[in-house]
């Protein structure tokens, strides 16, 4: 409720501008907001996990380190209500967090779930509409669906998610001899499809009912490093090591049901024609409307760039950070960007600055830009009997009020009658 | 840009509108036409006395809290002390004692029952866990008498306010204090949050109440009630009174500030335009309370809302939040009313007073919202 007393036209802005926070705590290697955005989750190099909230300005809140990953970790991702963290290492080990159970005497791990696979994991994500199904893409191997809604580890579903693409898509190379290897995985917004992207340019899509690919297609012939939907499902993010972020417009995949109608257009291509970089990371806004990109290497390379997605033109490049970026991320609700460091792993964040105003302390004064000629009102100093004016405040005073209804949405459209989970606090001991 | 924003504030205005010309006309059918008038004719039934505890000490009870869970209840005391009782019986649970000084306020966490926060005399805030009988954390920061504590929903802030003129935002899992706001000339009485907890609004006896951003401690705006018919940038300063605001309460809905001062009348603002949409007065335009700081709040678990408010003669006041008439004023305390908590909008209310007597009331079931 803040943003509707703040200078409007700062709340519309629809990007940061200015550096606003650096936070430091353990060498972050990635890291991850929660879906309402009031919460930041760091993976540590050292196999921890910790927990900032961001309604403070950062403070560690929770520390996950007991029967935590022993090397460093390579993804953290959020199930929608907030209450569940999914972790993966260097360790071989996919880890399912409880955030009800942190802080807490009486538990002495939050980790409530824990699998091993055949190497290391590049990364994973929960499937939205369901915080005990995740995806994952592991190192030399196929991609793998896991469904561990049953406690029990004998009673959890593993498949795999071939990383060969379509047959009747495939052309000779399918039959080379290098192996073809999913790198990359992401569920669309709904959690009705997962995108996998491979070694070799192409993106596969499964269905996550049949887990039976669905679609293939290609783009590139080398290695695709993200793959990035905008969270309302419009738009696709493909970064490769050929340099290029391919943005993608997908087809409506909620009423197209038949994948074989789906067509995918690059709508936009973009990269560094000077400096020939590759890009580390990407990320969508909310809408899609804009696109956030780290780059790769040490030289001139410790920015973000920002392109407004229909014309594809670069609208803004944050600047603050002392080290390359890696991992770049979009904080809806805040309008906040993060990216972590390489050397020191430090998290930056970008946001919108507020100008105080200093008219907000003096209620009977107003800011103006320029002088204005004033106009004395007919009845500016007449003197009127307080009883008159009590009683005409008091005629004033009958409109209904309602005190009841909540507003649904803040100043900047989004839904807050959303309840995120609350991670419970250690009052009796500092974490930090 | 402009335009988006432009055409947002009009969307906006349409659908307060829609909901004025929608919901007036709802309550009314729904109820029935008996019940209705009940709610704006005096009622001697509203609340049934259910408990009453007299403190040992007999020293004035400043404050009194309903866990989250609705299990306990918590007052303080000016003698220093904490008592925790259980709801279940009203039996005597721990007497939580480490101040040196008076205790003017006392908080639950809302995330853990176990929990309280007090704010002493003796300059400090407290934190206890009430299981433990024991202090977890002593924040000592404050030059003077601190007034009020406020846990934000989340439980991990503390918001303080003291008679040293400044806010202070705590960090709770850290023990240090994020921000000090000092905006006030005069001692803060009394804070309050909007459920979304990114408004901190504070009441002054300066006159003041100030709404601050509490993630970037920015003032965002300041309320004041000018009894002189001019601002106070024509009129001289003899003219203008500010009178000292006593307590401050959001709505259950955020959108609107009640305000006790002390010129005996409680108001409610609507801060976005700088109005006082209602005014509540006492018996014949009588004041309130001029002495002392009696807390307002709103009961919502009735069939219209009400506004509840102590007075300095110890009666406890309810009023139609639309018609602005008394519509119950049998509660005596016999002194001035110091401390009132609610559990489930109003369903049970506790009321502490300077004598130090509490009374615990449960509210009468047919006047209960469906």
């Amino acid at each position: 409720m803040n943003l509707s007393l703040q200078d409007p036209f700062a709340v519309a802005k629809e990007y940061p501008e200015s550096l606003a926070n650096a936070l430091q705590y353990g060498h972050c290697v990635t890291f991850q907001f929660s879906h309402k955005g009031d919460y930041l989750a760091s993976g540590l190099s050292d196999g921890s996990v910790v927990i900032y909230d961001l309604a403070s300005r950062g403070s560690v809140i929770a520390h996950l380190h007991k029967h935590a990953h022993i090397r460093p970790i390579t993804s953290v991702s959020w199930s929608v209500c907030g209450r569940y963290l999914l972790t993966t290492a260097q360790d071989w080990h996919c880890k399912l967090w409880d955030l009800s159970l942190v802080n807490s005497p009486n538990h002495d791990s939050a980790v409530i779930r824990s699998i091993i696979v055949d190497g290391p994991i590049w990364s994973a994500s929960i499937n939205p509409s369901n915080e005990f199904q995740f995806t994952a893409s592991l190192f030399e191997d196929q991609a793998i669906f896991v469904d561990w809604s049953d406690p029990l580890p004998q009673n959890y579903r593993i498949s795999r998610l071939e990383s060969k693409p379509l047959e009747e898509h495939a052309d000779s190379d399918a039959n080379s001899s290098t192996k073809s290897v999913t790198l990359v995985t992401a569920f669309t917004h709904n959690g009705r499809y997962v995108f996998s992207g491979t070694n070799k340019g192409w993106i596969n899509v499964f269905d996550t009912q049949s887990l039976q690919m669905v679609h293939s297609m290609r783009l590139t012939t080398s290695n695709i490093k993200n793959l990035v939907m905008s969270p309302n499902g419009r738009k696709l993010a493909v970064n490769s090591s050929d340099r290029i972020i391919r943005q993608i417009s997908l087809p409506d995949l909620v009423n197209q049901q038949n994948p074989d109608s789906w067509e995918f257009d690059v709508e936009h291509k973009y990269q560094d024609v000077v400096n020939r970089l590759q890009w580390n990371s990407v990320c969508f806004n909310h809408n899609g409307e804009f696109l956030v990109a780290s780059t790769f290497g040490t030289q001139s390379s410790q920015d973000l760039y920002i392109w407004e997605t229909s014309m594809g033109s670069l609208i803004k490049i944050l600047e603050g950070s002392s080290e390359e970026l890696l991992e770049v991320k979009w904080n809806y609700s805040r309008c906040m960007i993060g990216s972590n460091g390489l050397e020191y792993g430090t998290i930056y964040l970008w946001s919108v600055d507020f100008p105080q105003k200093w008219s907000a302390l003096a209620p009977d004064f107003v800011e103006i830009d320029d002088n204005i000629e004033y106009e004395e009102k007919e009845d500016e100093f007449d003197i009127i009997d307080d009883d008159i004016l009590n009683k005409r405040r008091l005629e004033e005073e009958d409109s209904y009020v309602d005190i009841l209804t909540p507003e649904n949405h803040d100043a900047r459209g989004f839904d807050t009658s959303l309840r995120s989970f609350i991670i419970p606090i250690n009052y009796e001991r500092p974490i930090v | 840009m402009v335009e988006s924003v432009h055409n947002k504030s009009i969307d906006m205005e349409m659908r307060s509108d829609d909901d004025f010309r929608l919901q007036t006309p709802t309550p009314r059918e729904n109820s029935t036409p008996e019940v209705e008038l009940q709610m704006n004719a005096k009622l001697d039934d509203l609340y049934i006395e259910k408990h009453q505890i007299v403190d040992p000490d007999n020293s004035s009870i400043n404050a009194v809290k309903i866990s989250p869970d609705g299990k306990t209840l918590a007052y303080c005391t000016s003698s220093g002390v904490i008592r925790v009782y259980n709801l279940d019986g009203f039996s005597p649970m721990v007497e939580l004692s480490g101040h040196t000084k008076g205790v003017s306020d006392i908080d639950y966490s809302p995330i853990n029952s176990d929990i309280l926060a007090s704010a002493s005399d003796d300059l400090t805030i407290r934190i206890w866990s009430i299981s433990k009988n024991k202090c977890l954390k002593i924040l000592k920061k404050h030059t003077y008498h601190v007034t009020s504590v406020n846990f934000t929903q989340k439980g991990n802030i503390l918001i303080s306010g003291s008679a040293d003129e400044t806010i202070t935002i705590w960090d709770l899992s850290s023990g240090k204090s994020l921000k000090t706001l000092a905006a006030h000339s005069d001692a803060i009485s009394s804070i309050s949050l909007t459920p979304d907890n990114t408004i901190i609004a504070s009441g002054s006896y300066d006159g003041l109440m100030r709404l601050f951003d509490c993630e970037t401690g920015q003032c965002l705006k300041t309320l004041v009630y000018n009894t002189s018919s001019h601002g106070t940038a024509t009129a001289s300063t003899s003219d203008v009174v500010n009178p000292p605001i006593s307590c401050v309460e959001f709505s259950p809905n955020g959108k609107f500030i009640l305000s006790s001062s002390l010129d005996g009348v409680i108001r409610l603002w609507d801060y976005m335009d700088n109005k006082v949409m209602k005014t509540f007065g006492g018996e014949d335009g009588n004041p309130v309370c001029e002495k002392f700081g009696c807390p307002a709040k709103f009961v919502t678990t009735t069939l219209d809302p009400l506004v509840v408010s102590g007075s300095d003669a110890g009666i406890l006041m309810f009023w139609n939040v639309h018609s602005k008439n008394i519509v119950c004023n049998q509660i005596n305390m016999e002194a001035p009313i110091l401390g009132i908590d609610m559990y489930q909008g109003g369903k049970v209310l506790a009321v502490c007073s300077k004598k130090g007597e509490l009374k615990f009331f449960e509210i009468n079931e047919k006047y209960v919202k469906s």
